[in-house]
């Protein structure tokens, strides 16, 4: 969280597996759910692979009040790009954890789980310094476990989850608010923002 | 009255012929303060550059070697952008601009805004009431919930 021209800019992550569904989830997200007058770009940006998947990020900046600025950024699922992916993770305040619910996924999943771990361990000593959120996604596909047993199987069962699906938007709105509220009351409640000036 | 940061840049904008206009933004790309005119929001304009830097930055620390700074030339611009404490300082230039003039303008602003932006205790504290920092209330936090659902 930082407090710059005395506006507070908190950063939010979207970190999972390559094809979960982050660009997909954030792009619903963008186009559905914030309003106009909070957007601060026309659209999303997006530095990708001449393949259409997210090289380095994408990004979406919102002002949700007078002083209170959100900053959304995607991280990119693809292993080959493993190095970009943990320098966003700096300074990162919410995460919005996306699961591929395919049954064919739940090895990547269980590696992911471990680097964010480890991420969590370099940046933040303690997983109580961040705002979580679980997106099981893809839940309208066949061939999927359930929530319950990937929350269990991941060691994801404490933190908040929503079973979603980013093509579709279900359920979306809900945990998107849950993010916003739980950074928001973390800025409320703990103002230790690095000033930068 | 002391100098302040929009004063720095501005004098880039006056020493060096050629700079259109410079920015600093922290080590994540949000703008601090800008002098001139950019074509692109300021905002996407710093996530993009930041990312730039630090992926550069990586390399760097991958072949064992700091970076300082990164300089590009596109048809018509060239862009100049150096590293510092807690940020980084980006000057946008015409193509025909003289590179070593605008790195020297760089270094010495540079210096200055190190100096401009070193937090003590002290100044935070300064900071804060000059800004008259507020954390969001509840009231707040449910209001801001609402426009989403």
């Amino acid at each position: 969280m930082r407090l710059i021209n005395g506006q507070i800019y908190i950063k939010v992550l979207f970190f999972g597996t390559a094809l979960a569904g982050k660009t997909t989830v954030l792009n619903w997200i963008y186009h559905n759910i914030i309003p106009k007058e909070m957007k601060k770009t026309t659209d999303i940006t997006s530095i990708s692979t001449s393949f259409g998947q997210t090289m380095l990020f994408d990004f979406v900046p919102i002002k949700v009040s007078e002083n209170i600025n959100f900053r959304f950024f995607t991280t990119t699922g693809q292993d080959y790009y493993a190095g970009t992916r943990k320098l966003l993770f700096q300074d990162v305040d919410g995460v919005f954890y996306i699961v591929d619910s395919q049954r064919s996924e739940f090895e990547h999943n269980k590696e992911f789980v471990e680097e964010f771990y480890q991420h969590v361990n370099t940046f933040f000593k303690s997983i109580k310094n961040i705002d979580v959120v679980v997106l099981y996604n893809k839940q309208d596909l066949e061939d999927i476990y359930p929530s319950s047993y990937l929350a269990k199987e991941l060691s994801l069962e404490k933190f908040y989850s929503y079973k979603t699906c980013g093509v579709s938007g279900k359920n979306l709105k809900l945990a998107f608010s849950r993010m916003i509220k739980l950074c928001l009351r973390r800025a409320a409640s703990h103002p230790a923002y690095k000033i930068v000036i | 009255m002391p100098r302040e940061i929009k004063d720095v840049l501005d004098d880039i904008l006056q020493n060096a012929p050629g700079v259109i206009g410079s920015i600093l933004i922290d080590v994540d790309g949000i703008p601090i303060c800008i002098s001139g005119r950019f074509e692109l929001p300021a905002e996407e304009l710093g996530a993009l550059l930041a990312a730039c830097f630090t992926s550069y930055a990586q390399v760097g620390t991958d072949l064992g070697q700091e970076l300082s700074t990164v300089m590009t030339e596109y048809k018509s611009l060239k862009l100049y952008q150096m590293g510092m404490p807690r940020g980084g300082l980006i000057i946008i230039a015409d193509k025909d601009a003289y590179l070593g003039m605008i790195r020297l303008e760089a270094k010495r602003a540079i210096g200055e805004l190190t100096n401009l932006m070193d937090i003590s205790e002290q100044s935070r504290k300064e900071l804060m009431s000059k800004h008259k920092f507020r954390a969001p209330s509840e009231e707040e936090i449910k209001d801001i919930i609402s426009k989403f659902m």
